[in-house]
């Protein structure tokens, strides 16, 4: 089998995936697979968000069928739903049909900007100013001063074929609204990103999260997968021993 | 010059019946040239009983539908079994399609059929990953095609496992039938979730016979719908000369 070190079953809260596809043979070592199941998001509404996770626990459900190693749930918005807190919920929620371990990408994020001793960050983002709010009041209530917020007001559906260099610009006017931040923060695992953090980390002098990144980054740390990851941000150099 | 967006050449939008949807977008990275993508939608098919197969038509235009307003080039319907949910008319079912999402649409049954004929396959013998009791859903497409099945053998796994079938089944497979049916002219490996990807060309050279797998060929297919005419090495005589 393709996935004979690691298997991730990663569950995508929007209807298509697509960026992650793309993004994840870029940093996966040799012998990790992923393994995707979708829910049901088309619209960043809060009904739609709801009606998505009420399909969570079949999801996990059908990846631990499939005997996957973790199984993680994508997102921002589906746990800014539920305010701060509520991807422990979620993970609670996961843990009721599984014994396999379960997590989520906000949970990534969030331990991989303390990793990174990160206080003061910006955030740059695909998503309107609602989406945004949340999720700024989510990071704050994590501990973390948001300095500023940038965001492109994409429905959903045209976050994954966006051009690769928007999400560089995007990043770099989020921080020159805020130049002594100390960490940039994106969100959406649909925007692409991989191609634009080493180079953001060498033109401001700062770390780079993004939601796949870390996502990815949170599930190697708990399947203990320690082969360096390079080009794509300092938060995987933490992996090391 | 590197364009904008990943799939700056063309994106492929599959409608993916397994609800854990592993294998399929591994081996299609392996092969499609940079600047193509894949955009999928899982369909939570579970277990192919009835009522999931009855459902399925339904299941597979909601789908369809959010890739088309993704802006997907072409919409593939996966599931040779959904494909044929409604009967063998699977021309039919691409025009209903395409008619209600605005996008051309083809299906995994029909790239399979096509990438039959292109090699000029007669006579098939059939490794499948599923157990023995299921070969009936590949023998009647066949049939249907007019194709004749030489032998026919399962690996014996259930749906759940496709993501864990170890990579030398489709040579085991591949030898066991030829024993069986050494006059054979190709050997077919439907369902595209099962590792196969890297036993095409060994399979070929070891018998002298052409190999069509499902997830070559709906790549195959897929690709060339979109005018995506680079000739590809490794993965069978299919990528590498149609």
């Amino acid at each position: 089998m393709y996935g004979w070190r690691a298997r991730i079953g990663f569950i995508c809260p929007s209807m298509t995936a697509e960026t992650p596809l793309q993004e994840f043979p870029m940093v996966a070592p040799e012998g990790v697979a992923l393994a995707l199941t979708c829910l049901s998001i088309q619209r960043l509404e809060r009904d739609n968000i709801g009606e998505s996770l009420a399909k969570l626990k079949d999801a996990t459900a059908e990846l631990a069928r499939a005997k996957v190693d973790v199984i993680v749930l994508g997102g921002s918005p589906t746990i800014t739903y539920g305010g701060y807190g509520f991807d422990k919920e979620i993970i609670r929620q996961m843990n009721e049909v599984t014994s396999i371990p379960c997590t989520t990408s906000q949970t990534g994020a969030v331990e991989a900007l303390r990793r990174l001793g990160a206080q003061k960050i910006v955030l740059a983002s695909p998503f309107a100013e609602d989406q945004n709010l949340l999720l700024k009041k989510f990071l704050e209530a994590s501990g973390f001063t948001v300095a500023a917020v940038k965001g492109l007001s994409l429905p959903v559906i045209d976050i994954g074929p966006m051009p690769a260099y928007t999400s560089y610009q995007l990043a770099k006017e989020a921080f020159h609204e805020a130049p002594d931040a100390d960490a940039i923060y994106m969100p959406c695992a649909q925007m692409p990103t991989f191609k634009n953090i080493a180079p953001l980390e060498a033109d401001l002098g700062v770390p780079v999260v993004t939601s796949f990144q870390a996502m990815l980054w949170h599930v190697f740390d708990m399947l203990d997968l320690r082969e360096p990851v390079t080009g794509h941000g300092r938060i995987f150099q933490t992996l090391q021993r | 010059m590197e364009a904008d967006i990943y799939g700056y050449r063309t994106r492929i939008g599959y409608t993916s019946p397994p609800a854990a949807t592993e294998v399929f977008p591994y081996e299609f990275y392996m092969i499609v040239p940079k600047g193509v993508t894949l955009v999928v939608s899982t369909l939570a098919i579970v277990d192919m009983n009835k009522d999931e197969i009855d459902r399925s038509y339904e299941i597979s235009l909601r789908a369809a539908r959010e890739l088309a307003r993704s802006g997907v080039d072409l919409v593939v319907l996966g599931g040779l079994p959904i494909n044929r949910s409604r009967g063998s008319d699977v021309d039919g079912l691409i025009s209903e399609v395409e008619g209600n999402i605005k996008v051309p649409v083809t299906t995994s049954t029909s790239a399979q059929m096509e990438a039959m004929r292109k090699l000029g396959a007669k006579n098939i013998v059939v490794g499948h990953p599923f157990p023995d009791d299921q070969y009936g859903v590949f023998t009647t497409c066949l049939a249907d095609y007019n194709l004749k099945t030489a032998a026919i053998k399962g690996a014996g796994y259930p749906a759940d496992h496709l993501g864990r079938v170890p990579r030398s089944t489709a040579m085991s497979l591949a030898r066991e039938l030829m024993k069986q049916a050494p006059d054979a002219d190709t050997m077919w490996m439907p369902c595209p979730h099962w590792a196969v990807a890297e036993s095409i060309d060994p399979i070929e050279k070891e018998f002298g016979i052409n190999v069509v797998t499902a997830h070559q060929a709906i790549t195959w297919s897929a690709l060339r719908r979109c005018k995506v005419d680079d000739r590809i090495a490794g993965f069978g005589r299919l990528l590498r000369e149609f």
